[in-house]
């Protein structure tokens, strides 16, 4: 679908090794780690430098061709889906750190560079990137950029947003400006802020440059037993109300146990309804204290047995048990889909209960492992692809989680991003006119519409004719507004 | 919507978000031009805007929605004085965690030089007998927003722009758009929210806003460092790459301030560390005293406040360059004969010069020097609060950003009649 035309400029650009066309090996691009959605793409590219990836992206607006970016493919939405009419570039070349400020806490990297690797590059001067998705060893921070990722610990210390002070990108018109900037407030509008998380709508990062953090010289982490997820949910307000952020909050029902624990025996207590782990980090100093009052709080809303890490060992395992949650479920079903979905954390017993009813009508089994302390649920939706209709149904019970999340003032999705996989289910979280509104700030950044294009929002291509069933917007329902 | 007790001024105060719509979708056709204010406390941010036919006062849109103790999230009405929601908040033993310095109204007239000024009311006579008097008005929590104002304790917190989770806002067309939701972790659709954080009200009307809590700290440790500004330098630069955790560090040229909220253990700890951090710099310190805490951080804080006969610069620089902007800033001020008084998140390398005596020329004379000498130092210049007639002689934003092309784009796509305070912004948007 690339013209032999196009095919041959990208090669004279990039040379004969820049350029993926063979059909097996352009298959190993056709998904990202969405694996229900593939497409081959219609050429890859692997820029190594920011003039090289100007200069595709020039070749493909006087092409008209649409260009798909893609950093390690570890997106969990399919935001990195190729088009077979397209021009997927894929930035895992541009793996250079730039420059590190240890004194100011900064440093400029390329988009290829892999989230864990910063954190390598200035361990030495006892810094680290703070934001810590559960791929960050192969996730690169311009895909993280791209999705403004979060992790385990970033109810403490925040995502992507809050900790990149700038971004050097290229428009889909080839042209190449800089948002932000490595002082704080630069005069004008904070376009830094609208690209982060805008999923490779608006353009393609070439370097970014990141906050670091010191890091932190004590840690404590400690894993409670409750009854019922609810409790375990009463117990994380009761911390948080109490004033005390812990750097990570996380929770796994007694399904998701059973997978970690026949997976990696980290320890969790089998048969128990929720396991709630615990992380404080900070000054060595009244951590021990907090340490307490997080014991007590837990106590009280019905900890039954509450195990402290006494060692980096344990804690680690601890950790590797939660972490490998996702990789376990094989050992429940052959296939899970994985929702995202985020709800005030008051709401979490309510959610739970009705996600139980949802997954009970539908005849599928769900385990749930989340970041309890912002109310991040990643419920996991198993199911046997080879039986007939199951994966069908177990698609429409992940959908219906994640609307059931917006039911309740809550989000469709708190870091996998929208991407092809839940772009359909916007209009159930936006109305029409903050949908439009969204796309007028696209339509500044990328006029010709070039920049991966079907992501996000929903279109007839994706979602039919028409884009989910409308539910009407409170504002609408109130008398407030008018459907468009 | 005119107000009817006042002939001829075109100010109105929406109270609820349909008045606010109608509010703003009308002239649009004509194009009619808008000022969106709260407070007033900041209208001279910015150049004048242009073409101002109407004024929208959003003082009437000043409930808390909700406020949610155990999500620890609040809606709140855009108009809503920051001290009332404070207040309110207090109750449940939480707070907006900000604190950005008072500044004292700002007069219409002086904003509006020439479009309304021969029919533009003073506010203190707008419609509605709940319309706080001018001279009473303090910054409202959208006002607060679309400046991106902040104060000291923004070093744990971050600004206002961070804890904002979701916003309605207006367009000029009336189209009601909403972005975020009531959760702090969401990456559904673009974060427009940032786009209008520091947008001085030239994209829309924001109504409503939905930010994060946190809860009210235990105990307050303050710790003085009396320093001059290459030894203040070295020391925040070792507080930062120490395991020490304060909430604020502001530094007034001769003192270093180092301020730490929580529990008693933490604080208690973390002073005493810093005594022992400071005393290994060959510096002297002491502890502020409880009764004097609250008085010193009103003071601290308000070093940074605007207005009051002065010209507010606001700097930003690298937390490295404290030295080198403390310097520059007393060479410049001498050299064009203004009194200037430095004030410094110093951690931040956010910096405030207030400028008093001399006149427009004067200080236009300090701020180009200022700017020149910013190339090698490294970060920018922005005129905030202006004594009359610097207006005339400066751009309050300097050298626009390459990335101004984008800017123009956006504004002409969310408000292609240019009606929301009409060439305020950066470029002239």
């Amino acid at each position: 679908m690339i013209s032999q035309q196009l095919h041959q400029a990208l090669v004279d650009c990039l040379g004969p090794e820049g350029v993926v066309s063979e059909r097996t090996q352009l298959r190993t691009y056709e998904m990202d780690a969405l694996t229900g959605h593939r497409q081959v793409p219609g050429v890859v590219v692997l820029p190594e430098s920011k003039e090289q990836v100007c200069a595709v992206v020039r070749l493909c607006r006087d092409a008209g061709v649409p260009i798909v970016p893609r950093g390690a493919g570890t997106g969990l939405s399919g935001g990195a889906m190729p088009r077979e009419d397209g021009v997927l570039i894929v930035l895992s070349r541009m793996r250079r750190i730039l420059a590190i400020d240890p004194e100011n806490q900064r440093a400029v990297v390329e988009p290829g560079v892999t989230n864990s690797a910063i954190s390598q590059a200035v361990a030495a001067h006892g810094l680290y990137y703070a934001p810590d998705p559960s791929s960050q060893m192969v996730c690169s921070i311009g895909g993280n950029v791209a999705e403004n990722s979060g992790g385990a610990h970033c109810l403490k210390y925040g995502f992507t947003t809050h900790h990149v002070l700038a971004v050097e990108i290229v428009l889909s018109d080839g042209e190449v400006v800089t948002l932000g900037d490595s002082v704080l407030d630069p005069p004008g509008y904070d376009l830094r802020g609208v690209f982060i998380g805008s999923e490779g709508t608006l353009g393609i990062a070439t370097s970014i440059t990141v906050r670091l953090l010191r890091v932190p010289e004590a840690v404590r982490t400690m894993v409670a037993d409750f009854d019922t997820p609810a409790r375990a949910g009463d117990a994380v307000t009761a911390i948080i109300e109490a004033g005390i952020i812990p750097a990570a909050v996380e929770m796994l029902d007694s399904l998701a146990i059973e997978a970690c624990e026949d997976a990696t025996g980290a320890g969790y207590t089998r048969g128990i309804g929720a396991a709630l782990v615990v992380e404080l980090d900070g000054p060595e100093a009244g951590i021990d204290e907090s340490l307490a009052a997080v014991e007590t709080l837990c106590r009280n809303s019905g900890a039954s047995k509450i195990r402290l890490a006494e060692s980096d060992h344990e804690r680690a395992l601890i950790w590797k048990g939660r972490k490998a949650a996702f990789a376990a479920m094989g050992r429940l079903a052959p296939n899970y889909f994985v929702q995202d979905g985020v709800i005030p954390r008051t709401q979490l017993g309510r959610v739970l209960e009705r996600m139980a009813e949802l997954a009970s009508q539908a005849e599928l089994r769900v385990a749930n492992v989340f970041h309890a302390g912002d109310g991040n649920l990643h419920p996991l939706v198993l199911y046997n692809g080879s039986n007939p209709g199951e994966s069908e149904r177990a698609e429409k019970l992940a959908a219906d989680i994640a609307e059931l999340c917006v039911e309740y003032g809550g989000s469709i999705t708190g870091e996998h991003g929208v991407g092809v996989d839940k772009a359909c289910s916007m209009p159930k979280m936006f109305s029409a006119d903050d949908l439009a509104t969204m796309l007028e700030v696209r339509q500044a950044f990328d006029p010709a519409g070039l920049c991966n294009p079907d992501k996000v929002f929903p279109t007839p291509r994706l979602c039919g004719e028409i884009p989910g069933p409308y539910r009407p917007h409170p504002l609408e329902e109130a008398g407030l507004i008018e459907r468009m | 919507m005119a107000d009817p007790t006042v002939p001829g001024a075109d100010v109105t105060r929406p109270t609820d978000l349909l008045q606010a719509r109608d509010v703003m979708r009308e002239g649009h056709e004509r194009g009619a031009g808008l000022l969106i204010c709260g407070g007033t406390t900041k209208l001279d941010w910015g150049r004048p805007p242009q073409g101002v036919e109407r004024i929208i006062d959003t003082t009437g849109l000043d409930r808390l929605i909700e406020h949610d103790p155990g999500d620890m999230t609040a809606v709140v009405g855009a108009g809503m004085p920051l001290g009332q929601l404070q207040d309110r908040l207090a109750t449940a033993g939480q707070w907006l965690a900000i604190d950005p310095p008072r500044n004292a109204p700002v007069d219409l007239l002086r904003v509006l030089p020439t479009t309304v000024s021969t029919r533009a009311p003073s506010l203190p006579s707008l419609s509605g007998q709940s319309s706080p008097d001018q001279a009473e008005r303090t910054a409202t929590v959208g006002g607060i927003f679309a400046s991106n104002d902040s104060g000291p304790r923004r070093l744990r917190y971050g600004s206002l722009r961070e804890l904002v989770i979701g916003m309605t806002v207006v367009l000029p067309d009336g189209t009601v758009a909403r972005s975020g939701s009531k959760v702090i972790k969401n990456v559904a659709g673009y974060d427009l929210c940032k786009l209008y954080s520091g947008s001085l009200g030239t994209l829309g009307l924001v109504v409503e806003l939905i930010v994060r809590l946190h809860p009210l700290p235990d105990t307050s440790r303050t710790v003085r460092v009396p320093a001059a500004s290459n030894s203040a330098t070295a020391l925040v630069l070792a507080l930062m790459a120490s395991p020490l955790e304060p909430t604020a560090v502001e530094y007034n040229g001769d003192e270093l301030f180092i301020r730490f909220d929580g529990s008693d253990v933490h604080t208690s700890e973390q002073s005493k560390r810093t005594l022992d951090l400071v005393a290994s710099h060959q510096l002297d310190c002491a502890l502020i005293p409880d009764e004097q805490q609250a008085a010193l951080w009103e003071e601290l804080g308000q070093a940074h406040a605007g207005g009051d006969g002065k010209s507010t610069l606001r700097i930003a620089a690298l937390p490295s360059r404290l030295h080198a902007v403390t310097s520059m800033i007393r060479q410049v001020a001498e050299q064009a004969r203004v009194d200037v008084a430095l004030a410094s998140h110093a951690c931040l390398g956010l910096h405030t010069a207030r400028l008093a005596g001399g006149g427009a020329a004067q200080h236009a004379a300090l701020i180009e020097r200022a700017r020149a000498r910013m190339g090698e130092i490294g970060g920018h210049v922005v005129v905030r609060s202006k004594i009359s007639g610097l207006d005339e002689l400066v751009d309050p934003f300097g050298p626009p950003p390459p990335s101004l092309s984008i800017m123009r784009r956006v504004k002409q796509r969310l408000d292609g009649k240019s009606r929301c305070a009409r060439g305020r912004f950066i470029g002239g948007l």
